[in-house]
């Protein structure tokens, strides 16, 4: 009998979560529960709570990478990714000089950062008819000369 | 002015002359009596007397074998938290740096780890020589006040400065202020209490010991 | 210097004129709403409020002061929506700024005053002298006069700078020309203060957002100051935290300590006893603040800083008045323990003479 190679990769297991972030992520289950059952979104701020270097990455570890991962450039760069846990979303903002300056989970459908404002769909549709409204008049043109 | 402020200036400028004025009053009040002319005829010279006083200065300060199951819980109690005592006041770098606005020479401090868990177990010891004083019926007889008193200002020190570093309980400044404030009350109450015997303990020793074995007898 | 144009009438349209994305500016309020100890779900109302709210017409008073906190908020590096925001502000009176003088820069304050009643906003930088006239005159009115009349119709009044917050270095001892504190005349409007020598201007800009945005001032300490800046000591916050934790301090400026970034509490650090937002929100655009540069903290944000001692002295060190009280002290106890002794000697010896050499004690 050989061997067969499985193209299976045994994921390394994440560092074990202490109490401090048992509690981060227990929470996220929870609210993550309430986003499923009632469609309430939720936001947990990560910059005012305590954690060291090796909690975060307990954090990032367990929850995983996920789907999908965007960068802004807004005024300095945002990243907004969806962690391995669906529904979760790991979100930074830096600002000009990169330095963080917000920093959250998001626990919804998608992060507010990157839905598009009403009023810059608004103000799209108008710039686009008005780009539309250019066009046609040189298009037409052209096709009656041939 | 601050609370701080006035802690830490006309308060401990107050506290420290007060205490500096009773020292000496207590000290050279004692020194400059006329002791009892002893009776007796010398046994010993006067240096033997005298290395004998140190001798009981040191004895005394001792458990003696004979009583060390009755005693020694007290005395290991008594040492460890004038161990905890010293090591806080001299070696916590605030402390240090205290010490060498007042006396112009600094040394090697402790980190604030270590004092911490020191002085809150100092606490706890202190705690504990209460406990035996309030449940020994002889100890509880001949207490007074000033052994409540003398108890209670070294306590609030200490608690009052673990509830600064900690910041418990107020702002640190507020916690700072009244960790200051305390200790100028017991610069206050030092010359006229029992905290004076750490000026007394040692010459008190001796000069029984000395008379002891100027006498010939046993120390 | 006043702009009423249709285009530019609220903070919004203003900053989407300047070219920033509705995405940068709620960028900008999550962040802020965040460094304001608000859930970060806030940055999306404060947006919305923000971006609606009218530009504010500002007043801007100069008493008592060195123009260095002018200097702070205007003195920016880079297009931040920061500065945008302390840009978004209708400044319809600023004697330092303003094109107009004389007669025409006070017509142009008169004139915002009636315009906008009620509504406007009065920053003020620099103290109040209340020694006598004179001390602090603007086109010939006394600072306390016009400080009252302008206070009168303002919505709310910020007090820029430690000199306008608590008095600063014109009430420092004697204080000569008895300066007092915004907070000190002004009594029956909401006061904030923002102090700090200079103070930060992203604190300046987050009171400002916030006051745009849900019409109030955020939560304050004792002391008036934005506890969301104000709440934390230097120290608590600082990066060389961990060296004072193990011991580990400069001695001097130039020694191994100092090089290898030691804790500065021994040089006179008053990080332990300042709050403020330096250790976090730091300065130029966030480059560093003084501890990172190697000098301890001197408490500028902090009341009567200027009387506090030694800026080189540690936390911890007593302020000694002098040597006089210890000499009187010494010779006070030498002279009533002598005459305690004394008295006991003689006592004794009078005790001894009665009762003959043979009497025991």
């Amino acid at each position: 009998m050989t061997r067969v190679e499985l193209p299976v990769r045994v994921a390394t297991p994440a560092p074990p979560p202490n109490a401090g972030v048992l509690a981060i992520l227990t929470e996220i289950a929870d609210r993550l529960q309430r986003l499923a059952e009632t469609g309430e979104r939720s936001v947990i701020e990560l910059q005012n709570i305590p954690m060291t270097r090796a909690d975060r990455a307990a954090l990032e570890g367990f929850l995983g990478p996920g789907e999908v991962d965007a960068k802004l450039d807004l005024m300095g760069q945002s990243t907004v990714r969806e962690t391995g846990c669906r529904g979760v979303w790991w979100v930074e903002h830096r600002n000009p000089e990169g330095r963080v300056v917000s920093e959250s989970l998001e626990i919804t459908v998608v992060p507010s950062i990157l839905v598009t404002p009403a009023e810059d769909i608004v103000d799209g549709a108008v710039e686009l008819q008005e780009r539309l409204n250019q066009w046609p008049a040189s298009a037409g043109g052209e096709q009656d000369e041939t | 002015m601050s609370l701080l402020e006035f802690a830490k200036g006309p308060a401990l400028n107050f506290a420290l002359v007060v205490f500096l004025v009773g020292v000496l009053w207590r000290l050279l009040g004692i020194a400059l009596m006329r002791f009892v002319h002893p009776h007796t005829e010398a046994r010993s010279s006067f240096g033997k007397a005298a290395a004998g006083g140190l001798r009981t200065v040191g004895s005394r300060s001792w458990p003696h074998p004979e009583f060390v199951s009755r005693t020694g819980y007290g005395e290991a109690l008594g040492y460890s938290y004038h161990i905890g005592l010293i090591v806080v006041v001299l070696f916590f770098a605030p402390h240090v740096q205290f010490f060498k606005s007042l006396f112009g020479v600094e040394w090697a401090s402790l980190p604030s780890g270590w004092i911490d868990v020191i002085s809150i177990v100092t606490v706890a010891l202190l705690i504990a020589v209460l406990l035996r004083r309030l449940t020994n019926p002889v100890l509880k007889r001949i207490s007074n006040f000033d052994d409540y008193f003398s108890w209670f200002v070294t306590v609030l020190v200490l608690v009052t400065g673990i509830l600064a570093t900690l910041h418990l309980g107020g702002p640190y400044e507020t916690l700072l202020a009244l960790h200051i404030l305390s200790f100028n009350l017991l610069l206050i109450w030092f010359p006229f209490g029992k905290l004076m015997h750490a000026f007394f303990i040692v010459p008190s020793r001796w000069i029984n010991g000395y008379f002891l074995n100027r006498k010939g007898a046993a120390s | 210097m006043k702009r009423n144009t249709a285009a530019a009438r609220t903070v919004g349209s203003f900053l989407v004129d300047r070219g920033v994305s509705r995405r940068s500016f709620l960028k900008y309020c999550i962040a802020t709403a965040t460094s304001l100890g608000l859930s970060p779900m806030m940055g999306s109302v404060m947006a919305e409020n923000l971006a609606k709210a009218k530009r504010p017409s500002v007043i801007y008073l100069s008493f008592q002061e060195c123009t260095g906190c002018m200097e702070s908020l205007t003195r920016a590096f880079s297009p931040s929506v920061e500065n945008l925001i302390l840009n978004s502000i209708s400044l319809d009176y600023n004697h330092t700024l303003m094109a107009p003088s004389g007669h025409a820069a006070e017509a142009a304050r008169e004139e915002a005053m009636a315009e906008n009643y009620g509504s406007y906003l009065v920053i003020v930088d620099g103290a109040i002298p209340t020694g006598g006239p004179g001390f602090c005159t603007v086109a010939g009115h006394d600072a306390q006069d016009i400080m009252r009349e302008v206070a009168a119709g303002a919505a709310a009044v910020i007090s820029i700078g430690t000199c306008a917050s608590y008095g600063g270095i014109p009430k420092a001892n004697p204080n000569p020309t008895g300066a007092v504190p915004v907070s000190e005349i002004v009594t029956d409007k909401p006061v904030v203060n923002i102090p700090g020598c200079p103070p930060i201007p992203e604190v300046m800009a987050a009171t400002l957002a916030h006051f745009l945005s849900f019409g109030s001032l955020p939560e304050l300490d004792e002391f008036g100051r934005p506890m969301a800046f104000f709440g934390n000591t230097i120290h608590d916050r600082c990066y060389r935290r961990p060296f004072y934790d193990e011991g580990k301090f400069a001695k001097t400026f130039d020694d191994e300590g100092a090089r290898r970034g030691y804790c500065l509490y021994e040089l006179g650090c008053k990080g332990p006893t300042t709050y403020n937002a330096c250790a976090t929100v730091k300065w130029n655009n966030t480059t560093s603040f003084p501890i990172e540069s190697g000098h301890g903290c001197i408490g500028c944000s902090e009341p009567d800083f200027w009387d506090k001692g030694s800026f080189y002295a540690p936390v911890s060190a007593g302020l000694f008045s002098g040597k006089e009280g210890l000499i009187i002290g010494t010779v006070a106890g030498a002279a009533l323990g002598a005459g305690a002794a004394w008295n006991a000697r003689r006592k004794r010896n009078k005790r001894l003479a009665e009762q003959g050499e043979g009497g025991t004690s």
